[in-house]
């Protein structure tokens, strides 16, 4: 039994599964923070198609409701 | 220079000093260094400050020069991460104090900006203790494989020792883990035939945890006289040095390194 490799092989694994899990959770906690900036989501119309100078409205308002007035 | 009329009284002014010395003994500061300010503020104010220092306690009185005025505290010395900017920023107050650039009722708000000090970026210390190793690993004339070597070993290292002091595990306990871990992943290069220098590669990989400070500053309080402040720090130091000999040991013991 290869024990240096078996314990080199332990380590580095470990070491890998750490990093990885500070990762995601550091992923996670970036976009835990505003509903609206989730990882992976269906954005509205008005985040996917946003151009400078829109009025600024709720989300969660209907987008087809708009008062061009 | 301003002109500062509020005077603070020897009660106000020890319980200053108190914490100001819990303070700087935490962040790293040496005896001699703790004295020459605690006097240098208190004379600033015409008051004279005594003081018993101990590993964990400072036990200080300070008395008006020309009354009866007198006051006794006691406070428990913070352990808190060495930090050279809290030490230089607390010994420039004092300085500040003394030369009356800064008025008594400014210095304690000072005092608390000074020792709520933002921590520097954990990735830049990470990459910067990294670079450190893998410098001392080409002192001792490693080559470039065990460079390398030595500083994915550091960087996994220390980054554990981030992750594990971060949630309070014993530093005794953290120093150990993080050895082992070092000197298994420092045998790289041993393990898979790589590189003309392994063996310096597994000596370096953990110098990043020896306690250089403790030691420095155990060997400037005994200079100073200060014998049972340098014993403690002493001891101290040597018993993170244990714990990293015996995370050492145990890596070369199972990678079948050196020694054993």
């Amino acid at each position: 039994m290869n024990t240096p490799l078996i314990t080199w092989s332990c380590i580095a694994a470990l070491f890998i599964a750490i990093m990885l899990y500070n990762l995601i959770r550091a992923a996670r906690h970036a976009t835990r923070g505003s509903r609206h900036h989730r990882l992976i989501e269906l954005g509205t119309e008005r985040e996917e198609l946003f151009l400078p100078g829109d009025p600024s409205y709720n989300v969660n308002d209907n987008v087809y409701d708009l008062n061009d007035d | 220079m301003i002109d500062d009329t509020a005077c603070p009284t020897a009660r106000g002014m020890c319980l200053f000093l108190a914490d100001y010395g819990a303070a700087l003994l935490g962040s790293g500061a040496t005896c001699i260094r703790l004295e020459k300010n605690i006097d240098r503020i208190a004379a600033t104010y015409g008051m004279h400050a005594e003081m018993t220092i101990m590993p964990r306690h400072l036990h200080l009185t300070v008395r008006r020069d020309d009354s009866d005025e007198i006051f006794t505290a006691t406070t428990t010395v913070r352990t808190s991460c060495i930090s050279f900017n809290v030490n230089t920023e607390l010994s420039r107050l004092s300085w500040e104090i003394a030369d009356r650039r800064i008025g008594w009722a400014d210095v304690d708000g000072r005092y608390r900006t000074i020792v709520k000090d933002i921590p520097q970026n954990p990735w830049a210390v990470l990459a910067l203790v990294t670079a450190a190793n893998a410098s001392f690993c080409r002192l001792f004339d490693g080559d470039g494989i065990a460079m390398l070597v030595v500083a994915v070993a550091t960087m996994a290292g220390y980054y554990l020792k981030q992750q594990l002091l971060g949630r309070h595990v014993d530093v005794r306990v953290t120093f150990m883990i993080c050895a082992f871990v070092s000197s298994v992943l420092g045998a790289t290069d041993m393990l898979f035939g790589m590189g003309s220098t392994p063996a310096v590669a597994i000596g370096t990989s953990v110098l990043y945890l020896v306690p250089g400070i403790p030691f420095l500053n155990s060997f400037s309080d005994l200079l100073y006289r200060h014998y049972i402040c340098s014993f403690g720090r002493f001891i101290d130091a040597m018993v993170l040095t244990a714990c990293l000999s015996i995370g050492l040991c145990g890596g070369m013991l199972m990678m079948h390194a050196g020694m054993f």
